[in-house]
C-alpha cells in the first residue's frame, strides 16, 4: 500500500502546482494502477514458473525450454488484430480489459491444468496473447486521456507504477513460498487476486475515451493501418525506434559483459535487473516531465546517448564494483527516457482513430528489431569478443543517433 | 517550446468528457459500471478488494497449516531412519530420487543392490537431482529464501544436509568424484531478458569438504585439433571424473553442435576428443563411456543412448533402448548401465537397466524412481 499513499502524495502535491490541469488524469493513473497489480502478479507467476514445473510437475528442462520460448513468442501475433479492433470499435477500454481479463484466468487454470505439460504451454501462450492484446489500447488510452503537452508525464507515470509492480510481484511470490514452502496452488491463487484486483480497478475507474474528434464510423483496417507508415511523421518514428532498437545490445548480453569485465559472481544477476528497475521506477515520471517540459525528441535523444556512454563505459571504466553503479543508473535513465518518451513521441504523430494500431505497429517494429539485435549481437560476439562486438553496436547506435536526429526533427507531424 | 494547440493531430476533443461523465459509451459489456455513482464504484471495489485480500489471505493460512505436519515430524522417528540408512550403506546398495507423487515427491530414497526393487528408506531431503559417494551427496533442490529459488545442498554420509550453496538457475547434472573430493553440477541459467528466451548452462566444481566453488569450466582452456578453442557461446554440462578424481569427461556445446571433451581439474585445461556426446558416464574399470548421442529417427530428433571404447574410439549404439533417454547413465558395472525414463504423458520416472553388449530388452529395474548412483562399500 506504500506506492499508493506515495501516488497520493505525488498527487496532491502536482495538483498544488498547477490548479488548472492535474498532473496527470484519473485515468493514467488508474491504468497505471492496474498495471501495477496485474504486474504483480504475472511476475508472481513467471518467478516460480521454471521451478513448478522442474520441481513440482517433474517436467524435464527440454520441455521447460520449449514452454518458455511459446511465453515469449505469443504475443506478438495477436498485437495489432488487438490495436485495429481497439481503433474500429473505439473501445479500447473493452479492449484492453479482454486482455487482461485473458491473462487473469490463466492463473487458476494452470492449477486446474495439473501436470498435463500440453494444456500448461497452451495456457501459458494464452496468457502471453492477453499482453499482446491488452498493450497497445493501455497505451492508447493513456494518450486520450492526457492533454499533449503532458503526453511524457503520463507515460512517465505509468511506467513506474508498472515497474514498481513487476519489482513486487517476485517479493510477493517468495513470501508465499517462504511462509509455506512448496505451495505453488497458493502462489497462483494469490497471483490470481492481485490480477482480480487490477482488472476490477479498469473495469470501475477507468473511462474510454473515444476521440471526439473523429468521425466514427472511419474504416479502421489493416490498410488503413499500414497507411500510417506513409505519414512521414509516424514513418520516420518507425524508422528511428527500429533502426535504434536494433543497435540496442540487449540487457542480458550486456550484463554477461559486465559480468566478465567486473569477474563478478553469476548471483549478481538478479541484482543487476533490480538496480536497473528500480532507476527506471524512480525517474520514469521525473523524466516523463522534463520531457514534456524540454522536449520530448531531446529526451529520446538523450536516453540513447546515454546508452552510447553506457556501453563506452563498458569498455573503458576501470573493472571495480563502484562502476556497477554507474552502468546501472545510465541503463535505468536510459529506459526512463526512451520508453514511455516513445509512446508519447508517436501519440502526436498518429491521428486519434488510428492510436491504438499505430502504437502496435511501432511496438511490433522495435520488439523485432530488437529479437534481431540479439542474434546479430550473438554471432558477433562469437565471431569477435566482447570489445569488438560492443565496439560494433556502439558505432552502429552512433550511427543510428545521427539518423534518428535528422528524421526525427526534419519530419513534420511530431510535437516535440 | 511546447505548442499544445493548432496542431493537426491534437487530442483536445479526447479530453471533453469529465472525469465524472455519465453514460459515456452506454451499451457497452461493462455499462453497467458507468451507470454507478462515483461513490458506489468505490464501494464496489472497496468489496471486491476486500474478497481478494480474504482469498489470498485464506490461501496463504490453508497452505501454511498443510505445510506444518511435515515441520514437525517426530524425532523418534529420524532417529530410526537415520540408523535404517546407516545399516543400507554398510551393504552394495542404490540411492536415488523417490518418484511417487505425494508430499515426498523427490525425496532421497535407499534400496539394497539385492532388492532394489523392494521396500525402500527415505532421507528427508527433497532434490532435483541427486548424486551420491561413499560418504557424500549432492542434492540439487529448490529454496524458498529471499536469496535465490534454486540451492544445492552437501550431504554427509547420513544423507543429511551439510553445507548449502546457491545454484545460478535450474537443477540439471550432479557428479562426484570417486575419492569424493570433487563435486560437480550443472544448472540452466535462463535469460531473463524480453527477447531472448535461449538457454546456457553453467557447470561448477565444488571442493566437498566445505562445499565452496573451486572454479567454473567456462573458464577452463580448451584444444581442439592441438589449437586453442574457445568461443562466448561455450557451454558445459554432464562432468563425469576418472578413477583419479582429477581427470574427467563433459560436454561442450557450440554453434550447434556438441563435443566430447577430456578435462584436468588440477591444469584447469580440457581437450576435444569427439562429437555428438551428450551427459558422458565413465565406466568403473574406465574403459568405456556411455551418454546419449542425437539422432534422427523417421525424420525426428532424439536421443540414443551410445557407448565408446575410449581404447579404439569405436562408439556403438545401444539399439535394444530405442526410447528417447534425457538422463546421465549410471554404471551398475562394467557391463550394465542404469538410467531414469518417464512413458509419454507420465509425470513419474522409472529406472531401468540395459546390458551393453546389446543383447537383451531394457529391463525396468525400480519403479517410481530417478537419478540413481550405484554404491559399493
Amino acid at each position: 500500500m506504500y506506492q499508493i499513499e506515495n501516488l497520493g502524495k505525488l498527487l496532491k502535491s502536482r495538483r498544488a502546482a498547477s490548479a488548472s490541469w492535474p498532473a496527470v488524469s484519473r485515468n493514467v493513473v488508474f491504468l497505471g494502477l492496474t498495471s501495477l497489480f496485474t504486474d504483480i502478479s504475472s511476475e508472481m507467476v513467471s518467478t516460480v514458473l521454471p521451478l513448478y514445473l522442474v520441481f513440482a510437475l517433474g517436467m524435464a528442462p527440454l520441455q521447460f525450454g520449449i514452454i518458455d520460448g511459446l511465453y515469449q513468442g505469443a504475443s506478438a501475433l495477436v498485437r495489432l488484430a488487438a490495436g485495429i479492433t481497439a481503433d474500429r470499435w473505439r473501445r479500447y477500454k473493452e479492449v484492453a480489459l479482454a486482455g487482461y481479463a485473458l491473462s487473469a484466468v490463466c492463473k487458476p487454470a494452470l492449477i486446474l491444468a495439473g501436470s498435463a505439460w500440453p494444456v500448461i504451454a497452451a495456457i501459458i501462450a494464452l496468457d502471453r496473447a492477453g499482453k499482446g492484446i491488452r498493450t497497445s489500447p493501455r497505451d492508447a488510452l493513456i494518450s486520450l486521456s492526457s492533454p499533449p503537452q503532458r503526453l511524457g508525464t503520463a507515460f512517465g507515470v505509468h511506467r513506474a507504477l508498472d515497474t514498481c509492480g513487476a519489482m513486487l510481484g517476485p517479493l510477493a511470490a517468495f513470501g508465499v513460498l517462504a511462509l509455506a514452502p512448496g505451495a505453488f496452488d497458493t502462489v497462483f491463487v494469490v497471483s490470481f487476486c492481485a490480477a482480480l484486483l487490477g482488472l476490477s480497478l479498469l473495469a470501475l475507474f477507468v473511462e474510454n475515451r473515444p476521440p471526439a474528434g473523429a468521425p466514427p464510423q472511419t474504416a479502421v483496417s489493416l490498410k488503413a493501418a499500414a497507411g500510417l507508415l506513409g505519414k512521414p511523421g509516424f514513418r520516420g518514428l518507425v524508422l528511428a525506434g527500429a533502426l535504434l532498437s536494433l543497435a540496442t545490445v540487449s540487457d542480458s548480453f550486456l550484463y554477461i559483459g559486465l559480468q566478465r569485465r567486473l569477474q563478478l559472481d553469476a548471483h549478481f544477476f538478479p541484482l543487476l535487473y533490480v538496480g536497473t528497475a528500480l532507476v527506471y521506477m524512480l525517474l520514469a515520471a521525473p523524466v516523463g516531465r522534463l520531457a514534456d517540459g524540454i522536449g520530448r525528441k531531446t529526451v529520446f535523444v538523450g536516453g540513447y546517448t546515454l546508452l552510447l556512454i553506457a556501453y563506452l563505459a563498458l569498455m573503458l571504466l576501470p573493472p571495480v564494483l563502484p562502476s556497477l553503479f554507474v552502468y546501472v543508473v545510465l541503463l535505468g535513465l536510459f529506459y526512463a527516457a526512451t520508453d514511455g518518451v516513445l509512446m508519447a513521441l508517436a501519440s502526436t504523430a498518429l491521428p486519434a482513430g488510428l492510436r491504438t494500431s499505430g502504437l502496435a505497429l511501432l511496438t511490433t517494429a522495435t520488439a523485432l528489431a530488437r529479437l534481431l539485435s540479439s542474434v546479430l549481437f550473438g554471432l558477433l560476439w562469437t565471431w569477435l569478443d566482447v570489445q569488438g562486438a560492443v565496439l560494433l553496436f556502439s558505432a552502429a547506435l552512433a550511427t543510428a543517433l545521427v539518423a534518428t536526429v535528422g528524421m526525427l526533427y526534419r519530419a513534420q507531424g511530431i510535437e516535440p | 517550446m511546447k505548442s499544445p494547440n493548432g496542431n493537426h493531430l491534437s487530442v483536445r476533443g479526447a479530453l471533453q468528457p469529465s472525469d465524472g461523465d455519465p453514460l459515456h459509451g452506454a451499451g457497452s459489456p461493462i455499462a453497467a459500471t458507468k451507470r454507478l455513482r462515483p461513490g458506489a464504484r468505490g464501494a464496489l471495489f472497496a468489496l471486491i478488494a476486500a474478497l481478494c485480500l480474504g482469498v489470498a489471505a485464506t490461501a496463504v493460512v490453508l497452505a501454511v497449516g498443510r505445510s506444518e505436519p511435515r515441520a514437525s515430524a517426530g524425532e523418534s522417528a529420524q532417529q530410526a531412519s537415520r540408523q535404517t540408512i546407516a545399516a543400507i550403506r554398510q551393504r552394495p546398495h542404490i540411492v536415488f530420487r523417490h518418484m511417487g507423487m505425494g508430499d515426498d515427491f523427490g525425496t532421497i530414497a535407499l534400496a539394497p543392490l539385492s532388492a532394489p526393487a523392494g521396500s525402500r528408506a527415505r532421507a528427508d531431503a527433497q532434490c532435483a537431482r541427486l548424486y551420491v559417494s561413499a560418504d557424500r551427496g549432492i542434492c540439487l533442490g529448490g529454496s524458498y529464501a529471499l536469496g535465490g529459488l534454486y540451492r544445492g545442498y552437501v550431504l554427509d554420509r547420513d544423507l543429511q544436509p551439510q553445507h548449502s550453496f546457491p545454484l545460478t538457475g535450474l537443477p540439471s547434472r550432479a557428479r562426484i568424484s570417486p575419492d569424493g573430493r570433487y563435486g560437480s553440477v550443472t544448472v540452466f541459467v535462463t535469460g531473463h531478458s524480453y527477447a531472448d528466451g535461449a538457454f546456457s548452462t553453467e557447470t561448477t566444481l565444488l571442493d566437498m569438504a566445505s562445499g565452496t566453488t573451486i572454479g567454473h569450466l567456462e573458464q577452463f582452456s580448451v584444444e581442439r585439433d592441438g589449437a586453442p578453442f574457445w568461443s562466448i557461446d561455450f557451454n558445459f554440462w554432464g562432468v563425469t571424473f576418472a578413477r583419479d578424481s582429477n581427470r574427467f569427461y563433459a560436454t561442450l556445446a557450440s554453434g550447434g553442435k556438441t563435443y566430447l571433451v577430456e578435462g584436468d581439474v588440477a591444469e584447469r585445461r580440457a581437450r576435444v576428443l569427439h562429437e555428438n556426446v551428450e551427459c558422458p558416464s565413465l565406466s568403473p574399470d574406465n574403459e568405456r563411456l556411455a551418454y546419449k548421442k542425437r539422432v534422427e529417427r523417421d525424420g525426428v530428433s532424439q536421443w540414443q543412448l551410445s557407448v565408446l571404447d575410449l581404447a579404439t574410439m569405436v562408439e556403438t549404439e545401444l539399439a535394444a533402448e530405442t526410447r528417447n533417454i534425457d538422463d546421465q547413465v549410471e554404471w551398475l558395472d562394467d557391463q550394465h548401465i542404469l538410467y531414469a525414463s518417464r512413458d509419454p504423458g507420465q509425470v513419474s520416472e522409472h529406472i531401468w537397466m540395459l546390458a551393453i553388449d546389446g543383447g537383451d530388452r531394457p529391463r525396468l529395474l525400480i519403479p517410481d524412481a530417478a537419478s540413481p548412483t550405484v554404491i559399493r562399500p
